[in-house]
């Protein structure tokens, strides 16, 4: 998962200008735009050689993101206090291990645990991408046993409807 | 996998666009009914209505939450007792269920700087319960037996 960041089937994750909101910049995870934006500038040099741009001078925030198209910074434990955000998706998991009856669940749980040992670590790349798989675990177990409600509640329907006939 | 991520980025957009306390109150009200719904009907007439477990359909094994919808409704009637024997690990889990909602929502909500992270040994050992709990419940010899769902 992680490992085919230079697959070159769509960027390296990293930070690049936001789409949507020109003088921001924003978190590419490598498949998909995240919600972390935030504004360019702001004293942090974005200059094209930045390689050596994690030093203690740096301000806080996630920055010394390289320009799209230069290695991404993808190893280099960043200052806590620049840390992304990122929610593991372990009680979500552990919910929908409860509630919807799927092994998926547990898939989840094991992702989410991973997603909190690289963030213990300072690498926020792999502990994004081991969230993402948490959630998606999540999201189709609940999608799953929803789906399979629906087709219940149908039978039930049709069930009740013949039996008045 | 990347299909699957096609089909669930395209939601999770949408649910970014709209105000962050929508995802935490739509969970705490499907969870506030659900328990009201569960806590008015008695599991005997429930059982006809709602589908079983599918993983236990399937199996005949109990999965990590059989019998957790009848103790929820055990512990709506105030029996914690009853409830515990349906499946102890939900009782144990419910609260803190509660808890990890309340600090996502107050995440959500901006209250709170970051959502809401254990250590990695705990994590770990949130899942090697559920396995071993998983495993446990579907022995059929006594002790174990008592930690299954208690379904026919």
């Amino acid at each position: 998962m992680a490992e085919g960041q230079d697959g070159g089937g769509s960027p390296a994750p990293g930070w690049y200008p936001d789409p949507e909101n020109p003088g921001n910049r924003r978190w590419w995870d490598g498949i998909a735009w995240s919600t972390f934006s935030e504004p360019l500038g702001g004293g942090s040099s974005l200059s094209p050689a930045s390689g050596s741009s994690i030093s203690p001078g740096t301000p806080p925030g996630p920055t010394g993101g390289p320009p799209p198209g230069s290695f991404p910074p993808a190893s280099a434990p960043r200052p806590a206090a620049g840390a992304p955000k990122i929610d593991p998706w372990l009680w979500q998991s552990i919910l929908a291990t409860l509630f919807c009856c799927l092994p998926l669940g547990v898939v989840g749980i094991v992702f989410a645990a991973q997603s909190q040992s690289a963030m213990s670590v300072g690498s926020y790349d792999v502990a994004r991408e081991k969230a993402r798989t948490a959630r998606l675990c999540t999201l189709w177990s609940v999608g799953l046993v929803l789906g399979l409600g629906v087709v219940w509640l149908l039978f039930l329907v049709v069930g009740v409807a013949s039996a008045g006939f | 996998m990347s299909r699957s991520v096609r089909v669930v980025e395209p939601v999770s957009r949408m649910v970014d666009t709209l105000p962050r306390w929508v995802a935490p109150a739509t969970v705490g009200v499907v969870a506030l009914v659900g328990t009201a719904v569960v806590g008015t009907l008695d599991p005997e007439v429930r059982g006809h209505l709602t589908p079983g477990c599918p993983f236990r359909t399937l199996t005949g094994l109990d999965c990590p939450g059989c019998g957790g919808t009848r103790a929820l409704y055990a512990l709506t009637q105030g029996d914690p007792g009853l409830a515990i024997e349906h499946n102890v690990v939900t009782v144990v889990a419910l609260p803190l269920l509660v808890l990890a909602w309340a600090v996502w929502a107050a995440y959500r909500l901006g209250w709170r700087d970051r959502p809401a992270v254990v250590s990695p040994a705990v994590a770990y050992g949130i899942f090697a319960t559920l396995v071993t709990f998983f495993v446990l419940r579907n022995l059929p010899w006594f002790p174990f037996t008592w930690l299954g769902s208690g379904a026919g």
